[in-house]
């Protein structure tokens, strides 16, 4: 197999059960290398748990995980090395300013310390981070957060970029610069997995997309293939079942 | 209102019962019961003018307790908070009022007023109106000191700002402290045969908490006017609390903090590997120690748990100088290294869901568990290194010199190997530090409980160290005495090394069980049906047998009640019985005949030692994931 056909992620018959639930119920997903993969699906869908057992942060109770070709559970330091995690609401070392939290990572990944210097400037001039020198994380606004989590993600210089719900919460500045720094990514060779349930934002950045819902996945493929002529929103509310209602009850808010 | 804020409390507490919490609660309750049943017992007790003096000091030891508490065990976690209700249109005292009542709803209130049932014991004899004012009295009392309780603390919360602000508020907490667990020696300083030093007996009446007992007293006597003054200074009081705390609540709920100032000093371009800390090696283990100790110093929580322990040590060596003895003075170091585990029994913990990162970077394990060994050394180990040095030829005991030198490196290094070992080990899930509400006030009770018993854990690392001090002033040879320091050396090393490569190893094993833990709370069950792919063993394939919480309640009450028998009632009683002294306080072997001591005491231990066996028998017939749910190994 060639190492363009070696997909970047390739997920295999995952399944988590919490307390009963399946909360992931055989979930198979193929990233193709050099895809910007979008997973869309309603809250509590289960994109989170399997984004977390995708990467090596949640064992799952069964399945596999493979991250260009290296299974993340059976060769953990290998597969956790090509890839960068951003994940969504999780702690970082809050005491710390950002430049201090991307030097001690790079030391920690093992970088040295000038390749480390170097990159953590670049990646706080990019993120236009430079102007909060001296706020630590846990002062900073979502944005802020999202921006300095992409930086820690990008820092060793992975292949595969995970993020979870990256535009959540992001003000549209700070989102257009995530999106630059995406694009150029993937322009670069990179694969992007992430999830929304912004459906106009993964028509205009995916060329691939799976939609999740109750912990299975119900459609899957390019862009394209999955939408259909209808659009992906129209698609998405046909497969998660919603329903458009919103008319009837709360009478008394008029009167 | 009032009837909706209780309700509200109620399904709180009801919720917030489970595991590791209820546990924490039972055993309060069980303690605070133990301590109020010890007040009424004393009102039963006909010791003559000393009853009243002993009544006063318990209940000045309570509202002591209400102010003190909620700061460090952060018991006020079950509680409403005001800046919920911000949004409602309620005026500020009269959600002041309903949440003053739904505060009465929980354990600490009733264990209170079963201590302050000892006042009306203790006017029992004086006559019916006598106990009616009692009555009366020590309902004042008990709302005075919740509400007080709550002024303290939204008024430490506030003030606890910075760092240097927390570890300067440790030091009151501290002194306390020491103060109360050095209190059998300073006892004889102010007890005399027919009671207190008479100043020591005004001071205590003076004092608002002996309001009631003063008023019970004149009732007593039938001096009326006395007890209409202290009956309405007692009304007056609770209402300037009140308005105080409606005031503070009124602050609390229209100055919420959005915007934070930048608070990381010494930024800019260069500003990371500057400053003392550019001497660290710019490795994987200099980057933990590092990011451990601009962390310990911004982090108020941590800053203020390691000073307590610090200051704490310090004080229980401190405070035994107002009675001349300034023997303890030899052992501040060891005493302040030996603390200084309590601050940080949760390391991980603390960080939150931050452990993803050390998951995620791989191989950094061991970097991460080494890099944290050293950053509490750094902190702790020059500072009682210093003590040590300069406390010894002041404490004038040449003969405690071998002992200081060989317990201080085991003490040092058993507390670094232990505290890597709890965190990882015993994790106690805590909220995140971006989620923690009030900064300052402690994690829950849960993680109180943890970090005391790393006490019991360290002592143990220091023991073979004492072994040859021990055998060489029995034998008379100093040789044998200072080969104690080798020992103590060797034994810290190895434990640091050992304690390390087991936490390290746990968590590159179970890093993303612990992760769970840490974003989900206590998981009961981990299936692994099913899972077989990958190199690690599945850790629990066998079925669960759950721990009812009940089993897990009454195994910690064993093991507490085993241990403080051992100690205090056994150890101390028999300390206090071989130099003959006079003081008798809760040391039932000391109520009796010198011949008759060493049989009780002996039955005593047996009592405990079964207690702790019991205990651990009990819990034995569950699974492992069963027993760690409510703490136990």
């Amino acid at each position: 197999m060639t190492a363009a056909a070696t997909p970047a992620l390739e997920l295999s018959g995952l399944v988590k059960v919490f307390g009963g639930k399946r909360a992931v119920d055989d979930v198979d997903l193929t990233v193709p290398a050099g895809s910007f993969y979008g997973l869309v699906g309603p809250n509590g869908a289960g994109k989170t748990t399997s984004i977390l057992m995708a990467v090596g942060l949640l064992r799952p109770d069964g399945g596999s995980s493979r991250v260009f070709g290296a299974d993340v559970w059976s060769d953990p330091l290998h597969a956790k090395g090509l890839v960068g995690l951003l994940p969504d609401g999780l702690a970082m070392p809050e005491r710390l300013t950002g430049r201090e939290f991307l030097t001690y990572l790079g030391l920690l990944r093992g970088l040295d310390e000038a390749t480390t210097a170097s990159r953590a400037q670049e990646l706080l001039a990019v993120l236009d981070l430079e102007g909060a020198e001296s706020t630590l994380v846990v002062d900073y606004s979502t944005g802020m957060r999202k921006k300095i989590g992409l930086a820690a993600a990008l820092l060793h210089g992975p292949r595969l970029l995970v993020l979870d719900e990256p535009f959540e919460a992001v003000d549209p500045v700070s989102a257009a610069t995530i999106r630059a720094i995406l694009d150029s990514f993937v322009a670069g060779g990179g694969s992007v997995v992430f999830s929304s349930h912004v459906m106009v934002l993964v028509e205009h950045l995916c060329t691939h997309v799976a939609i999740i819902a109750r912990g299975k996945v119900a459609a899957a493929g390019t862009l394209a293939d999955v939408a259909g002529p209808e659009g992906l929103e129209h698609r998405f509310v046909q497969v998660a079942g919603g329903q458009r209602t919103g008319g009837e009850g709360l009478s008394w808010l008029a009167s | 209102m009032v009837g909706v804020l209780i309700r509200m409390r109620v399904s709180l507490l009801r919720n917030t019962l489970t595991g590791m919490q209820a546990v924490t609660l039972g055993l309060g309750a069980v303690f605070g019961l133990a301590f109020a049943g010890l007040g009424v017992w004393l009102a039963l007790l006909d010791l003559g003018a000393a009853t009243g003096d002993l009544l006063a000091l318990l209940f000045l030891l309570w509202a002591l307790g209400w102010a003190v508490g909620p700061v460090f065990l952060g018991g006020s976690g079950g509680a409403l908070a005001p800046e919920s209700f911000a949004a409602l249109p309620i005026p500020p005292r009269t959600l002041a009022t309903g949440l003053l009542a739904a505060s009465f709803v929980g354990v600490g209130p009733v264990v209170t007023l079963v201590a302050f049932a000892a006042g009306v014991v203790y006017a029992v004899g004086s006559g019916s109106v006598a106990v009616t004012v009692a009555v009366l009295a020590m309902l004042l009392q008990l709302l005075v000191v919740v509400v007080f309780s709550k002024v303290v603390v939204d008024l430490v919360g506030a003030a606890i700002t910075s760092t240097a602000r927390a570890v300067v508020s440790a030091i009151p907490w501290a002194l306390l402290g020491g103060v109360v667990a050095q209190s059998w020696l300073l006892l004889p300083l102010v007890s005399r045969v027919d009671g207190f030093d008479p100043a020591v007996s005004t001071a205590l009446r003076v004092l608002p908490s002996g309001w009631g007992l003063l008023a019970v007293d004149a009732a007593a006597r039938g001096d009326w006017l006395v007890v209409g003054a202290a009956l309405a200074g007692l009304v007056v009081l609770f209402a300037l609390l009140l308005l105080t705390w409606s005031r503070l609540i009124v602050r609390r709920t229209t100055r919420v903090v959005t915007v934070r100032p930048a608070s990381a000093r010494g930024g800019g371009r260069a500003g990371v590997r500057s400053g003392p800390l550019r001497l660290l090696p710019a490795s994987p283990v200099g980057a933990v120690v590092a990011k451990e100790l601009r962390t310990t110093v911004r982090d108020l929580n941590r800053a203020l748990l390691l000073s307590y322990a610090i200051f704490f040590g310090l004080s229980v060596t401190l405070v035994p100088l107002l009675v001349g003895d300034t023997t303890y003075l030899a052992a501040t170091g060891v005493i302040v290294a030996l603390l200084a585990t309590t601050g940080s029994a949760q390391l991980y913990s603390n960080d939150g869901t931050a452990l993803w990162l050390t998951v995620l970077a791989p191989g950094t394990e061991r970097a991460d568990v080494r890099g944290r060994q050293l950053a509490w050394l750094l902190l702790v180990a020059p500072l009682s290194v210093v003590l040590t040095a300069v406390g010894l030829p002041l404490s004038g005991a040449d003969w405690a010199a071998p002992w200081a030198w060989a317990l201080l490196p085991a003490a040092l290094g058993g507390g670094a190997g232990a505290i890597v070992l709890v965190s990882v080990f015993a994790l106690v899930p805590m909220a995140d530090p971006k989620k923690r509400a009030r900064s300052a006030a402690g994690g829950d009770g849960s993680t109180g409980l943890v970090a005391w018993a790393m006490l019991p854990l360290s002592l143990l690392t220091v023991l073979p160290a004492a072994v040859f001090p021990l055998v060489g002033m029995l034998l008379d040879s100093p040789a044998l005495q200072w080969a104690g320091v080798p020992v103590g050396l060797a034994t810290g090393v190895l434990s640091l090394v050992l304690g390390g490569a087991l936490a390290h190893r746990r968590l590159a094993d179970q890093g993303p069980e612990l992760f769970a833990r840490m974003r989900s709370g206590p998981q009961s069950t981990i299936d692994f049906t099913g899972w077989a792919a990958g190199g690690r063993a599945p850790a629990a394939a066998a079925p669960q047998r759950p721990m009812p919480l009940v089993k897990a309640s009454l195994v910690w009450a064993l093991y507490l009640v085993g241990f403080v028998t051992l100690v205090a009632q056994v150890g101390v009683a028999s300390v206090l019985s071989a130099n003959g002294a006079t003081v008798r306080a809760w040391f039932l072997a000391l109520y009796l005949p010198q011949g008759q001591r060493p049989a009780v005491l002996a039955a005593l231990a047996a009592l405990a030692v079964a207690a702790i066996v019991g205990g651990w028998l009990l819990s034995r017939g569950h699974d492992k994931p069963a027993r760690k749910k409510f703490g136990l190994l």
